[in-house]
């Protein structure tokens, strides 16, 4: 197959994309990815240096984009800067949220223990950052005619982690959220979905790293003995997913984990 | 607090067995409550809100006062924010916040109360929502994203406590009787063609039908269940 054929080259060529999280791990690839496919891209994150890192990986490859320093818990932040987007490329195709907060999905945490200050420390991210980013791109992505709107969720969130309980129900809660919403910006032409991905990014590396056992045993799990790439794997998902093929896909909730999650 | 005393007139899944109903001022409460009587439970109503760790523990705490120990908790949580069905971009953050923080935190509470009461001799732990959280709703957003996170606590907390001999399940239920409220909500049918009626014909009541199963996760029957979803809609969507 050619590199066109596998990036998905041109597939999405003149859309705008807001990627959150982008930083880094699966957001980052998701915005590389996206790039490659030929649409315009708004990498956002928390901090600007990790944005501008990206940006200059997707313009090394020719790719157009620009980063905006965002936390999606503010939502005056996020109505800024998706608007910004807009206006920097005339329209806005696109929503991907990824955002979470720090390395949360693969740290060991005692239910019993989760305080409150816990929950908000990773809800305000993951739950705060679906509303903010929902509610600021709804006009876009109804003038769009293609909306596109996609929330990473997580394999933890479809079986119930024992790692980390928090994570867990806010990646479980993206389901319900996805599926409403999905129902509610059908009559907007918008596609509302969420990706269950399971892939090697910062976390689990850490995690592996400190864990060098588990390491093994986890892949052995993996139908396609391997976890995704972020690019490779995840972002050509959310690239098949915003294209005009998959559009009459919506309210769905697709693991792109190599075969991991077989229960649907 | 409500106490009741069990109605001997029935099977009794629960005879000599001891429950707390937690249901956060929800109705469905007070007739699960009773349909866990009718098995054979002494079961106490518990409507204190949960706005801690503290408040919950306490709270459960008085309840199993009554008690020699605790066998069955049951808990159900949506503040009143949540019950209120009206598109997602007119939804303001205060609502948001309260209607799926608020009310998962409640959960979390519960959860974390309960784990304080079983942790030495095990026992079980039912948390009952809407089944429209498996197949999402037009105007219920932030309902069905608590609800969602409710269901995923339950099996990560299934996970971590099964060790203690907790088992946890979830339980859904038809949203005319988990929030009698939005019974006009615009419900999804499953997509037939024709009108859908639930395979069992009629919908599944709380206080017989729903009461009835979380009385078997109650007891030693269900002694191998832990961190399942039940879906009590009357086989309406028969989800994968």
């Amino acid at each position: 197959m050619n590199e066109a054929a596998m990036t998905g080259s041109g597939l999405l060529a003149g859309r705008v994309a807001f990627v959150t999280g982008a930083g880094g791990g699966i957001g980052r690839g998701i915005a590389q990815a996206l790039a490659a496919a030929g649409a315009s891209v708004a990498v956002t994150g928390r901090r600007q240096s990790t944005c501008d890192d990206t940006v200059g990986l997707i313009e090394a490859e020719g790719g157009i984009c620009a980063a905006f320093e965002v936390d999606v818990g503010d939502e005056m932040a996020v109505r800024r800067a998706i608007d910004a987007a807009a206006r920097r490329w005339g329209r806005l195709d696109i929503l991907v949220q990824n955002a979470n907060a720090g390395m949360d999905s693969a740290v060991p945490v005692a239910l019993e223990a989760v305080t409150e200050e816990d929950w908000y420390r990773q809800a305000r991210v993951a739950w705060d950052g679906n509303l903010h980013c929902a509610q600021a791109a709804l006009p876009h992505l109804k003038a769009s005619g293609v909306g596109r709107f996609i929330v990473l969720g997580s394999a933890f969130g479809l079986h119930g982690a024992a790692m980390n309980p928090v994570y867990s129900a806010l990646k479980g809660g993206d389901r319900g959220f996805v599926k409403s919403l999905a129902r509610e910006w059908g009559a907007h032409g918008i596609t509302v979905n969420a990706i269950e991905p399971a892939a090697a990014t910062e976390p689990t590396e850490v995690f592996f790293a400190q864990n060098p056992a588990v390491r093994a045993a986890y892949l052995r799990m993996f139908p396609l003995g391997r976890m995704g790439a972020p690019r490779n794997d995840i972002g050509r998902a959310v690239v098949a997913l915003c294209s005009d093929l998959m559009g009459y896909v919506s309210g769905q909730n697709l693991p792109v984990d190599g075969g991991l999650y077989t229960a649907l | 607090m409500v106490v009741g005393f069990a109605d001997t007139s029935v099977a009794s899944l629960l005879a000599g067995r001891h429950a707390i109903v937690a249901a956060q001022g929800l109705a469905i409460g007070r007739l699960l409550a009773e349909g866990l009587r009718r098995h054979g439970a002494r079961a106490i109503e518990s409507d204190a809100p949960f706005g801690s760790k503290v408040d919950a523990e306490s709270a459960l705490a008085d309840a199993a006062h009554e008690f020699d120990a605790v066998d069955l908790v049951m808990h159900a949580a949506a503040l009143p924010t949540a019950l209120k069905a009206r598109p997602l971009d007119a939804l303001s953050a205060d609502d948001w916040r309260s209607a799926v923080h608020r009310s998962m935190l409640a959960t979390l509470f519960c959860l974390q109360g309960a784990h304080s009461l079983l942790r030495k001799r095990g026992g079980s732990v039912v948390v009952v929502g809407p089944s429209t959280a498996l197949v999402g709703a037009v105007g219920l957003v932030p309902l069905l994203t608590l609800a969602e996170g409710q269901r995923s606590l339950v099996k990560s907390a299934a996970r971590q406590w099964g060790r203690h001999g907790m088992r946890l399940n979830w339980v859904g239920v038809p949203l005319q009787h988990y929030a009698p409220m939005l019974s006009d909500a615009p419900v999804p049918m499953v997509p037939e063609l024709g009108p859908p009626p639930p395979a069992l014909c009629r919908v599944p009541e709380p206080r017989t039908d729903v009461a009835d199963v979380i009385a078997w996760l109650g007891s030693e029957g269900a002694r191998g269940i832990t961190g399942a979803s039940f879906n009590l809609d009357g086989g309406d969507w028969m989800v994968p």
